[in-house]
């Protein structure tokens, strides 16, 4: 597809992020990965346990991928909580991008807008690149690109509820408002439908988990979201035609024999 | 048998079987009439290291086909019917039920229960309302309006099987070395060998590798080339105890939870298994408050009667697996590696020993464990 | 005395953070908070720890 998708300078031919978590075994994982075409994935950080001998087959799996990593920093709640693990995950990853998720409010795993804006104020300051997962909030996400975020992660629903695009309207203003910005619908993602609306809208990306992870089939999943991704860009750079209210026949009727008119 | 002449034992190839878990013991069982059999093991025979040891030891081969392959489903259907032969062999009475498996949903998980019911690869069960649960399972919580029957299922009791195995196989006169710890080296340029205090390995016609996770850190220098995918890995299970005497459920439930299964799996004498936990971690330590919390919370929310009950034990531990979570045979020479059952050990144990037995009798072509899973088996070379 | 992970350590004077991280049996790849901050690898070898330190060592885990 022309005009490929740029992530702070980094070109990518895939308009799809996956996450790591919730598959049923590795193999399933990488499997799913792979089918899904990806070039980014996203993993996160945790305490380390030396009874737990390193745990360290999943980080093996992950580097056998070769794709490019997106350090979250999912569970955070205060932003020094959140620099703190960007921190870390730029030294143990080795990568300044950081997915920028500051939890706001338990129940829906909403992000905390005053919190997000702190934290990314901090961490580009310290040289990161951010990709903040924010709400459709235009104000905030004004804020976010006025400190310098190039990426803006919106949610399309909360984290893990399939919902789809909530509130279209709203990521349609969110995306027309701020056409210079590469937005990634992060969350909420259910269907393949869904993430084709939010490529038909004009969103750049979609990120999702739990849509693929937790099919009947991950991997068959992962390969319809890919097509899925390719058809809803493929639209918006097509330019949809105009909707309209009354009937207008595809077949010209002008030559038509007489007695086929009504 | 003890009156065997030691002539017969000079024909009688000799099999060293590392690790005396349930895959080691009843690979011990099944070979040890026609061949000369020892057994070495880094506990003291009591299994207590053993991932078998903490399993509900439940065969639900339908059930686990939600979120397993086809594959296994078949293999541990085929198992379920070798079980009571098998049993029969011991030289103690070993308790098993066939009276199938109830998976239930609140109703707020009800969507979860459809979901699973789309995800089995079988059709072999009922769905059933709440009257009809009243009428299987008389103590269950009213509040289930909707539950799975799964009737062809069973289950047997873990522990009483693990002291029968061994019973059997000291009746039998089998030479086990206890808290023999066997490792494995692999000089530069030669095949691995074992290595254990006192032994000599190359004596032996066949060995036998059952050691489980045990065995993590061999799988691992072994294939440098293609480290992630050879690797052995655990993943960590958590396991409640209970003594009910007031809880009348007379077959396992299963209750629908959105991370992983939980079971409450009725032995005898009023004991439940409960569990498990599955948690993609190596981590040793004692079981956490939040999954005692879950476990618990679902026994009393199936039956009040858990309430009183006595809790006997709360452990942990951990199940070896590969990264597509399914077992593998490797034969490598006479080195023989039986290993990453995952959550399946019990389901699958008496397919791995029919395979296994193939193997030795050089009859692979005829068997039906690899017609169902061709993967199953890896030779080398 | 320290505590690493939740766990508590003795520990003798001068040690430094490298050392315990060694102690407690630390695999890597990790990183390594120190009282709440963020301690480079690079300063592991050469920061002391003193009595009643916090010291978390984390590594990857899946992530959506």
């Amino acid at each position: 597809m022309n005009s490929s998708l740029n992530i702070y300078g980094t070109p990518l031919t895939s308009r799809l992020f996956i996450g790591s978590a919730l598959y049923a075994s590795p193999k399933i994982m990488l499997d799913s990965i792979q089918a899904s075409g990806a070039e980014v994935v996203t993993l996160s950080l945790s305490r380390q346990n030396p009874e737990a001998n390193g745990g360290q087959a999943f980080w093996d799996y992950i580097k056998s991928l070769g794709l490019h990593l997106l350090p979250n920093t999912a569970g955070c709640h205060s932003v020094k909580d959140a620099v703190n693990m960007a921190l870390m995950s730029r030294e143990l990853f080795e990568t300044d991008w950081i997915k920028l998720e500051l939890v706001g409010d338990d129940y829906n795993l909403q992000p905390d807008p005053i919190a997000l804006v702190k934290a990314t104020e901090t961490l580009i300051h310290q040289g990161f690149k951010v990709l903040p997962y924010c709400t459709d909030d235009l104000v905030i996400a004004r804020h976010l690109v006025d400190l310098g975020c190039e990426v803006l992660m919106p949610w399309g629903a909360p984290i893990g509820t399939g919902k789809g695009i909530l509130n279209p309207y709203a990521l349609q203003a969110f995306r027309d408002r701020f056409p210079e910005t590469t937005i990634v619908v992060d969350s909420g993602i259910g269907l393949p439908s869904h993430a084709t609306q939010a490529l038909e809208m004009g969103v750049d990306a979609v990120l999702l988990n739990t849509a693929v992870a937790k099919a009947n089939n991950p991997v068959l999943m992962a390969q319809s979201f890919a097509k899925a991704i390719e058809a809803g860009r493929g639209a918006y750079l097509a330019g949809p035609m105009a909707e309209r209210n009354t009937a207008s026949p595809s077949t010209p009727t002008i030559d038509s024999p007489f007695w086929h008119q009504s | 048998m003890t009156s065997r002449s030691i002539n017969q034992d000079l024909i009688r190839p000799k099999i060293a079987i590392l690790g005396a878990g349930l895959m080691g013991r009843m690979l011990a069982v099944s070979l040890m009439e026609d061949y000369q059999v020892e057994l070495f093991d880094r506990d003291c025979g009591d299994a207590k290291q053993s991932a078998a040891y903490l399993a509900a030891a439940m065969l639900a081969p339908l059930a686990e086909s939600a979120d397993c392959s086809k594959e296994i489903m078949q293999l541990g259907a085929r198992a379920l019917q070798q079980w009571p032969d098998f049993l029969s062999k011991l030289t103690e009475p070993v308790f098993f039920q066939k009276k199938g498996s109830l998976v239930l949903a609140f109703e707020q998980d009800l969507g979860d229960l459809e979901l699973f019911k789309s995800r089995l690869k079988g059709d072999e069960y009922e769905l059933i309302n709440s009257l009809e649960i009243k009428e299987i399972e008389p103590g269950v919580n009213a509040r289930f309006n909707a539950g799975l029957l799964l009737p062809n299922e069973g289950q047997l009791d873990n522990r009483g099987l693990l002291l029968a195995l061994s019973k059997t196989l000291k009746d039998s006169g089998v030479v086990w070395h206890k808290q023999a710890q066997v490792t494995r080296v692999t000089p530069a340029g030669e095949s691995p060998m074992y290595h254990c205090e006192g032994h000599e390995f190359s004596q032996f016609d066949w060995i036998f590798d059952c050691r489980g996770l045990g065995a993590k850190e061999d799988a691992m220098s072994d294939n440098q080339v293609n480290k992630p995918l050879a690797q052995l890995r655990g993943v960590r299970g958590e396991v409640i105890r209970l003594h009910a005497p007031n809880v009348t459920l007379s077959r396992p439930v299963r209750l629908m939870h959105p991370r992983y299964p939980i079971y409450i799996a009725p032995k005898e004498a009023g004991v439940f298994v409960v569990g498990a936990t599955q948690i993609e971690s190596e981590d040793s330590r004692k079981p956490t408050v939040k999954s005692a919390l879950e476990l618990l919370s679902a026994c009393f929310s199936v039956h009040r009667g858990f309430a009183e009950a006595e809790i006997l034990a709360i452990e942990s531990g951990c199940r070896p697996a590969y990264w597509d979570n399914e077992p593998k045979i490797k034969v490598s020479g006479n080195i023989v590696s039986v290993n990453g059952l995952f959550r399946h050990g019990y389901l699958l144990a008496p397919v791995m020993v029919e395979q296994c037995l193939h193997l030795l009798k050089g009859t692979e072509k005829s068997s039906v464990v690899t017609k169902i899973m061709p993967l199953l088996m890896v030779k080398d070379g | 005395m320290i505590f690493i992970n939740n766990q508590p350590f003795k520990i003798e004077d001068g040690m430094t953070v490298k050392q315990a991280l060694d102690l407690f049996g630390a695999i890597l790849p990790y990183a390594v908070l120190h009282n709440g901050d963020f301690l480079p690898q690079s300063k592991q070898a050469e920061t002391l720890l003193s009595n009643k330190d916090v010291l978390e060592v984390i590594s990857a885990i899946q992530g959506g």
